[in-house]
């Protein structure tokens, strides 16, 4: 029982060092104003601890019981964390606070009492404050919404799809400086373009009696769901006010001073809202919704026209739509046209002119550059075209296929049907004109009716179902050697053919080379028969017409029935000579003697060939 | 020997009728709609034989296969084999109509160069050659008379001559030719290199010829006359010629 007890209270102990002590705490910041100024109701929740930093819960609802006509609003959070360490001792502590802008619409005391509020499995007690709003004397500092404030001017109703421009303008009074830090929207059901930071215009208003410096920066939106939708932007701005210069005094908003002030300025960050507006987004009209509606609204006029009045078969031209007016240009499509059995179509190019472009067309560029405005970015007005290629299947005038464009005009709530004319245009047959049906289906075929033409598209789909052999395309015969061999042959065959061309001319116009020629070929003719004679007759004939025949080359006359003494006149030498005669002698006694039989010629031939080697 | 011969007979017509299965099998799975497979088929086809209808069935199924820049580049080498094919001819150009490119025929005297191949033509040119150095030649050698039969002949080889040599320069220019196989359209740029700026686009199935090569590079002149660097594997030549540091495969 006594170890019991001792345990329950060590974890008892255990669990208030380990448990972070939490505590709230609610204010008005500040708790008296004047009537118009604005005030921001502050709840911190502070979680401490000796051992680590609290992890801080979200919190899903205040139930904050409000007195009077007390308008809260543009609630949002803070958090920061504290470390200290004192004498040993650990000090974490997390303060979670909820700000919300406080505005009193009377004066008096405007009272939130105690609430209860679940964090962290406790049930936590927010004190009551009290708020006084007194009267604004006569000589009392400007509030800050009399300072600055943001405005925003938003239709009651829209179209879903409908994109509309908004101007968001911040007035600003004289002697006020900012700093732009941050720009905020709460507008969920809505696509908001993006904020353009440094393209705003400047202008001068008045508002109560009061100069304002005004910014003005266009934005476009367009509701995506249908029913009420919240819209609301916020601004966060840095107010800049030099030292020693506060004409508003010390109760200026901007105003107070600390040990800075008279070094760095006074610099305060604070947010800027719009008032909380709702727009009702009705759902299109369903009843007479043409066709050709594709989700343009707004107020449109429709051009058609082409670049060219005729053209050929198979030779493109150009259909260009343009869309002129005020609307949701970014998501009208290019008009649906119909299909046509005369002509091929694509899908349109499509390209966007806002109104200033479209304005400054044609002057100078200085004047270009001077005029150029913001509003070019949020392409709610000017023009915007689409080009569409269409292409001749046929000869003959042929009608273009009607343009159809639908829109909403939100002003009346009805559809607009646009329709162009149809555009005749005149097709000339191609030059090029074979391709159109293949050469065994065209003409007669067709003239008696029996077979079709294939389309392109039956054509595409029908193999060749009988490959027959195919010429060779590859190879270079000027790259390969052989080629080149075979022609060197065939110029030593060329050149061998023109040189007996030449000998035969030759034979044919010169009698003297003919006579020697021919005397040569009979000489070898003559000395083959000689050498190879086997009786005496034979041989000395053979042997005589020899000689005759080496006389005639030697003398280049005709010497073939020449005697033995005009023979021994082209002999030099006496062997020679007296060789001839013995010959001759011989061939005459074996002539006259009627010897076939030759006992020996080899002496002969001797002198055969010393006649010969002489002549 | 002659078991040899009977042998290598043997071989070929084993071949063929490889090639002729192939091609039926082909046939018959483009029929089903199963065309990746025809696509292998006439693939297996084509490396025992190249005839026209290969190429043009090849077309058909890269066609069918959403690819129709190679599809252009197969019908046209098919045209090159069978150049007077009318029914290649309408496919060509409406595979080009697809792919959105304008009606290119052909001049009637560039088809006539195709009557022949390359090498034909150059067998022709040389024989012409020869016959007009002859008819010159060798009756001044031979001290022949000229002739009116002769001076026709003359006449007849020299324009046999011209024609061809018209014809082989005509066909050189298009061993420079290719198509565009990229599946999109390709920008063209001032230099062989990817980050150059650039001058143009090449679309795909578009004509274009050689200019210029550098490494993975080459300088192409499109039909549409735009000119610039191109990667080597966004184009094909039609004619396969290999020449050191560039070569085409089969597909």
């Amino acid at each position: 029982m006594r170890h019991t007890l001792t345990i329950l209270i060590s974890t008892l102990c255990l669990l208030c060092i380990l448990h972070a002590e939490i505590t709230i705490q609610t204010r008005f910041e500040p708790n008296r104003i004047a009537l118009g100024s604005r005030a921001q109701y502050i709840v911190d929740i502070i979680e401490t601890s000796s051992n680590r930093m609290p992890v801080p819960e979200p919190i899903d609802s205040f139930p904050i019981p409000v007195s009077g006509n007390l308008s809260l609003t543009n609630g949002r959070t803070l958090s920061r964390s504290q470390m200290e360490f004192v004498n040993g001792n650990n000090s974490f502590t997390h303060t979670q606070s909820l700000i919300i802008d406080a505005n009193a619409p009377y004066t008096g005391n405007f009272t939130i009492s105690d609430y209860e509020l679940a964090y962290k499995g406790q049930t936590l007690t927010a004190p009551s404050v009290t708020l006084t709003v007194v009267e604004r004397t006569a000589d009392a500092a400007p509030t800050l919404e009399e300072l600055v404030f943001l405005k925003a001017d938003l239709p009651d109703s829209l179209y879903v799809g409908q994109t509309i421009p908004i101007e968001l303008k911040l007035y600003i009074s004289d002697h006020v400086k900012l700093d732009l830090n941050s720009f905020d929207r709460k507008a969920d059901g809505f696509i908001v373009s993006d904020f353009p930071y440094n393209k705003f215009t400047r202008s001068k208003e008045t508002h109560d009696s009061r100069p304002y410096d005004v910014l003005t920066w266009r934005l476009s939106a367009t509701p995506i769901q249908t029913g009420p939708q919240d819209i609301a932007f916020q601004l966060n701005l840095t107010n800049i006010s030099s030292p020693r210069s506060n004409p508003f005094g010390e109760n200026h908003p901007f105003g107070g001073h600390s040990i800075f002030d008279d070094f760095f300025g006074n610099r305060k960050r604070f947010d800027l809202y719009t008032k909380p507006a709702s727009i009702n987004i009705k759902p299109l009209p369903q009843a007479s919704q043409p066709t050709s509606f594709s989700g343009a609204i707004g107020d449109f006029r429709m051009e058609v026209h082409t670049d060219m009045e005729e053209t050929k078969v198979g030779e493109p031209i150009m259909l260009s739509v343009k869309i002129n007016g005020t609307g949701n240009f970014d998501r009208i499509q290019g008009p649906t046209i119909s299909e046509s059995p005369n002509w091929r179509s694509y899908d349109p190019e499509s390209q966007f002119e806002s109104v200033n472009t479209l304005r400054l067309k044609g002057k100078t560029k200085a004047l270009r550059v001077k005029n150029r405005k913001p509003s070019d970015a949020l392409r709610l007005k000017g023009m915007k075209r689409f080009d569409y290629v269409f292409v001749p299947l046929q000869a003959g005038p042929l009608d273009l296929p009607p343009v159809r464009f639908a829109f909403l005009n939100p002003a009346t709530g009805q559809y607009v049907e646009l329709k162009s004319p149809p555009l005749n245009v005149k097709v000339n047959p191609s030059l090029n004109q074979p391709p159109a049906l293949p050469p065994e289906q065209s003409a007669s075929d067709n003239s008696i009716g029996l077979t079709r033409s294939l389309t392109s598209e039956e054509a595409l789909l029908t193999l060749d179902y009988r490959p027959e052999p195919a010429r060779k395309i590859e190879g270079n015969l000027l790259r390969s050697n052989g080629f080149y061999f075979t022609h060197i042959a065939v110029l030593l065959g060329f050149s061998a053919f023109g040189l007996c061309l030449k000998k035969r001319k030759r034979l044919r116009n010169d009698a003297d080379y003919a006579l020697i020629q021919a005397a040569t070929s009979e000489l070898k003719k003559a000395r083959r028969a000689a050498a190879s004679a086997k009786d005496a007759t034979q041989f000395y004939r053979h042997a005589q017409q020899a000689v005759r025949l080496a006389a005639t080359l030697r003398a280049g006359k005709n010497l073939r029935n020449a005697e033995q003494s005009e023979i021994a006149a082209l002999l030099q030498k006496n062997k020679a000579r007296e060789s001839l005669g013995r010959l001759f002698a011989s061939a005459n006694a074996h002539r006259f003697s009627q010897q076939k039989n030759a006992t020996d010629l080899s002496s002969a031939r001797g002198q055969l060939d010393t006649i010969l080697k002489a002549l | 020997m002659r078991l040899l011969i009977h042998f290598l007979t043997f071989l070929t017509s084993l071949a063929s009728l490889v090639h002729a299965n192939q091609f039926q099998s082909g046939l018959d799975f483009y029929e089903k709609g199963a065309y990746q497979e025809a696509l292998e088929h006439f693939k297996s086809s084509l490396s025992s034989g190249e005839t026209a209808a290969l190429r043009h069935n090849l077309a058909l199924t890269y066609f069918q296969l959403g690819e129709p820049a190679t599809a252009v580049w197969q019908i046209e080498r098919a045209l090159a084999l069978e150049p007077f094919n009318g029914k290649y001819q309408y496919k060509l150009e409406a595979l080009r109509s697809q792919l959105g490119l304008l009606e290119d025929k052909l001049a009637w005297y560039a088809l006539a160069g195709q009557s022949l191949t390359l090498n034909q033509w150059i067998l022709l040119a040389a024989s012409g050659f020869w016959i007009v150095a002859a008819l010159y030649l060798f009756p001044i050698i031979g001290g022949y008379r000229r002739t009116s039969g002769l001076k026709a002949a003359r006449i007849v080889a020299i324009g046999l001559l011209g024609l061809s040599v018209a014809a082989i320069i005509l066909q050189a220019r298009g061993r420079k030719d290719g198509i565009i196989i990229a599946g999109e359209a390709t920008t063209l740029h001032v230099a062989p290199a990817n980050a150059a700026p650039e001058t143009g686009t090449a679309r795909p199935g578009e004509r274009a010829r050689i200019i210029d090569r550098h490494n993975d590079f080459l300088k192409i002149q499109t039909e549409g006359q735009a000119t610039g660097w191109i990667a080597k594997d966004a184009f094909r030549k039609l004619v396969n010629e290999p020449t050191p540091g560039f070569t085409t495969s089969r597909k």
